[in-house]
């Protein structure tokens, strides 16, 4: 017999062995992959639970996952710092909250330069740059609708006099969402629309809203767009006799001063955003990203809490997602 | 058209299908290991998982006992109307287990009558309307165990909790029936910690639903919460108890379903079945290596048995192969397997058989021959006896004397050397003496003649088959000289042609033949037709008879000329004479 023939045989024998082991498959990503994860600032409950979403992501895919965040969320260049590190460090992916849309386009394009995948999370860059990374996001304007369709019922009268204050003034999370409020309170018949800029820093939020109040007494609708706004409006409220309650007042984030505020009537609504979900979704996406697989653009869960669905469970574990 | 194939040796066939059948047999014994072994995995990992959830169900049943126990007594005491005093009881509990949130007892309306905790309370329409309420308050059950859930009794304060709640129904202090509702809201970490240092191979995990579906404990809640993981509920719901497999977002998994005894929860472990059988993985790959090798082994091993068996057969093949031209003498037993000796015995007989049957045979021909020569050699010499007889009488008659006693004393020599003791071949010397008295013979009878008798030296000892010339003579002189008026002459010359080769001459000086004539004596139709030259016909088949179609007679004659035969022969050794002339 020709050994040609003996090999076939062979061969189709321990085929048919191998076809009868049973595969157990495992749902495993590349161990090897290195994650720089770039938040914009190391304080704020929603951070936190980005960060807690990526820790439990990071656990599951078995990734190599570094936090490195700025001590204030206005410092973009030690952002761009992170990226430029992340690229001599052999990195393979980059998941950052770009803290301005231009500032960082640079060394992110140097990056990808180098074949590194790049994903921006919570804000994006400027969108006529030539680099187009993926992104992983709530949709700001939407956000923005929600608010100003949420608070329009609580104003007593048409006249809106608005002020709405935001951390950072290049951030498409700011953008969006103040371009969002304004297209729909722009409808009402008299509308009076400021915005200003805290630049991370509470006090300063806190004397905008103080000023704002004191030298425009029609001023009815404050709405922060981020904790840090948020911070600064609570505390310029709490040192006002009627606790604000004469205003309709929006915050961010489910920090337990807000939710105080919630429950006391001082504030009206609170913006939500799942962090938690942003987080985990963000590692998975970029995991996927890495294997060529498709990433679906899924806009992170959000919610505005009233009084009147704070104890709903679906809010509650918006509000409360780390259950231990 | 058919392809004709080339036929496989019996060693390649046997090798072939001795591989084959190993090959299978190798693997059917793998996939049986594989079987048993991922079979008994199997069974262990189960078993051990189960064992694993008996426990939790076990540390769970124990803290749900106690909890029961301690809401009868906490019941009691709502019962009373003394708040101080059973506020004190309840901060008591409170303080001692960590386990314990909040104790709390509220009227039907939601109203706060007695609770461990300080501070605002939340208005009623907030409190009736969370589901521990109104299950305790509506539900059929005595008591109600809720989902984990953020509690709202105090502002800014949102703890994970486990509610345990029951209806009251006591009297008031004026004595009027009233309904109360208990509330002992458990820290969801303390439950969740029962069960959360348990795991199931690396990932797998153990949760808790309880009557209506509803997770009470999942490590991936928070997850679950998010809508970032679905758990498989429905298939705990379809299999109630027991044990079960399936695939559940892409990987196999094994259910264990146990059920708490007095809250009736269920407890699910979930155990990921690549990584209870990651060790098959090792265990699959021994198996296909040692297959692997069990397979290359066979292939030698089946070529040498193959080679073993084969071997006898090919010899007794070889063996056969001699048969063609009987070269071999006694063919060998060929050893091996029974059947192979008993083949290799038939084969030997066989030949033995076939080899006396030749030797038979050549002896035959040699006895047929032989009598041929005897029947020959009978046609010569009672004719010619008469003939020498009939001359002696006459010459007695006549009163010659010693013409008697030359011609009985030739005649004597003519048949010693006739019978020569039986010997088929004598000396050239010994046949040329014969010649010569039978000559002498017929020279006394016809009286016409001459003969002369040549022989070189060195042929004299050399062997021929006897009474070749004397036929030939005797035709010379019947047929050539015996009716000639003028004297004949017979001359007989024998020498050396060449260094193989004997010429023996016969030359007569008589009426001679034409060329036909003379060529067709040597053949059968020709004797039948001449009637004659018997002799002649007779010497050149026995000489090709005995020497081989090279030799033989030639015979040269014309009308009035003579006849001249030529007879070769090959040039035999040297020997020595068959002791009938000196006789």
């Amino acid at each position: 017999m020709k050994k040609r023939n003996i090999m076939v045989v062979l061969l189709v024998f321990i085929f048919l062995l191998v076809s009868c082991k049973k595969n157990y498959v495992t749902q495993q990503y590349n161990a090897h992959s290195k994650v720089a994860f770039i938040t914009m600032m190391q304080s704020g409950q929603t951070w936190g639970e980005i960060k807690n979403g990526a820790k439990i992501a990071r656990d599951e895919t078995n990734c190599t996952l570094d936090f490195f965040t700025p001590v204030k969320e206005t410092d973009s260049r030690q952002q761009a710092q992170y990226v430029l590190d992340a690229i001599k460090n052999g990195y393979n992916a980059i998941i950052i909250a770009p803290s301005d849309e231009r500032l960082l386009l640079s060394p992110l394009q140097k990056a990808q330069d180098q074949g590194i995948k790049i994903m921006t999370i919570y804000n994006s860059i400027d969108s006529t740059a030539t680099m187009i990374p993926k992104d992983m996001m709530t949709s700001f304007t939407s956000v923005g609708t929600s608010i100003a369709t949420t608070v329009l019922p609580l104003s007593p009268d048409k006249n809106i006099d608005c002020l709405v204050i935001g951390a950072m003034l290049n951030t498409t999370s700011a953008i969006k969402t103040t371009q969002g409020i304004r297209d729909v309170l722009k409808k009402q018949p008299k509308l009076r629309f400021q915005t200003a800029y805290c630049f991370g820093d509470s006090d300063k939020a806190a004397d905008i809203t103080e000023k704002k109040l004191k030298e425009d007494t029609d001023t009815n609708l404050i709405i922060a767009i981020d904790e840090v706004s948020s911070d600064g409006i609570m505390q310029a409220i709490r040192n006002r006799e009627d606790k604000g309650k004469d205003l309709v007042i929006v915050t961010w984030g489910n920090s337990l001063s807000n939710l105080q505020g919630l429950e006391e009537g001082n504030v009206d609504a609170i913006v939500a955003i799942n962090g938690y979900e942003l987080g985990y979704r963000s590692i998975y996406a970029m995991m996927d990203y890495l294997e060529g697989k498709d990433v679906p653009d899924v806009p992170v869960e959000y919610a505005l809490v009233t009084q009147n669905n704070f104890i709903d469970d679906k809010i509650q574990k918006l509000l409360f997602p780390q259950i231990n | 058209m058919s392809i004709k194939r080339k036929p496989k040796s019996i060693h390649s066939l046997f090798a072939f299908a001795s591989s084959i059948i190993s090959f299978v047999v190798v693997i059917v014994l793998s996939f049986i290991l594989y079987q048993e072994f991922e079979y008994t995995a199997r069974q262990n990992a189960t078993t051990t998982s189960s064992e694993i959830i008996t426990q939790v169900n076990y540390h769970l049943s124990n803290y749900i006992d106690d909890i029961m126990t301690t809401g009868n007594f906490v019941t009691d005491l709502a019962k009373t109307n003394d708040w101080e005093s059973v506020q004190s009881k309840f901060l008591a509990i409170t303080d001692s287990r960590h386990d314990i949130v909040t104790i709390a007892v509220f009227d039907e309306q939601g109203s706060l009558l007695c609770s461990t905790d300080e501070g605002k309370e939340k208005p009623q329409e907030q409190i009736v309307k969370q589901s521990w309420f109104q299950n305790a308050l509506t539900g059929d059950n005595p008591y109600y165990f809720s989902s984990p859930h953020v509690q709202h009794l105090i502002p800014i304060r949102y703890p994970w909790v486990i509610s345990y709640s029951r209806k009251v129904e006591t009297e008031d202090s004026e004595g009027k029936s009233v309904v109360r509702i208990l509330l002992i809201d458990m820290n969801f970490s303390f439950v969740s910690n029962l069960s959360q240092q348990v795991t199931l191979g690396n990932t797998g995990y153990i949760y808790i639903i309880d009557t209506h579906d509803n997770i009470i404990y999942h490590p991936k809640q928070t997850l679950i919460n998010c809508g970032l993981f679905k758990e498989d509920i429905q298939g705990v719901i379809d299999h109630v108890f027991g044990t079960y497999q399936s695939t559940h977002q892409g990987r196999q998994r094994l259910t264990i379903i146990q059920t708490v005894d007095n809250c009736r929860w269920k407890i699910v472990g979930v155990a990921y079945m690549d990584e209870l059988m990651s060790g098959m993985n090792r265990i699959s790959l021994i198996i296909i290596l040692g297959t692997l090798f069990a397979i290359l082994l066979s292939i030698p091993l089946t070529r040498l048995v193959a080679s073993h068996i084969t071997s006898p057969i090919k010899q007794l093949e070889h063996e056969m192969s001699h048969l063609e031209n009987m070269s071999v003498a006694d063919p060998p037993v060929v050893k091996g397997s029974i059947e192979v000796e008993s083949l290799s015995h038939a084969y030997r007989e066989m030949v033995t058989r076939i080899r006396q049957l030749m030797t038979d045979i050549l002896t035959q021909q040699e006895l047929k021959r032989k009598s041929e020569l005897d029947a020959l050699e009978a046609k010569i010499n009672p004719h010619f006896l008469y003939n020498t007889l009939d001359s002696v009488v006459w010459m007695a008659e006549q009163g010659n004397t010693e013409g008697v006693i030359k011609m009985v004393n030739a005649l004597a020599k003519l048949f010693r050397i006739s019978i020569s003791q039986g010997h088929e071949v004598i000396t050239i010397a010994e046949e040329i003496e014969h010649v010569r008295n039978y000559l002498l013979i017929q020279q006394m009878r016809f009286n016409n003649f001459e003969f002369v008798l040549n022989c070189e030296e060195d042929l004299k000892d050399r062997p021929t088959i006897k009474l070749l010339i004397q036929p030939l003579v005797e035709n010379a002189l019947y047929h050539g000289i015996k009716d000639m008026v003028d004297p004949g002459l017979i001359r007989v010359n024998v020498k050396s042609l060449d260094e193989e080769t004997i010429q023996i001459e016969v030359i007569d000086n008589g009426e001679g033949m034409s060329e036909e004539q003379a060529k067709s004596l040597l053949t059968v139709e020709g004797k039948e037709k001449m009637g004659n030259g018997i002799g002649v016909l007779n010497v050149h088949q026995r000489i090709q008879l005995s020497y081989g179609k090279k030799y033989g007679l030639k015979i040269i004659s014309a009308f009035d000329e003579g006849t001249t035969v030529l007879i070769t022969l090959p040039k035999g050794p040297k020997c020595s004479n068959a002791k009938v002339v000196h006789k």
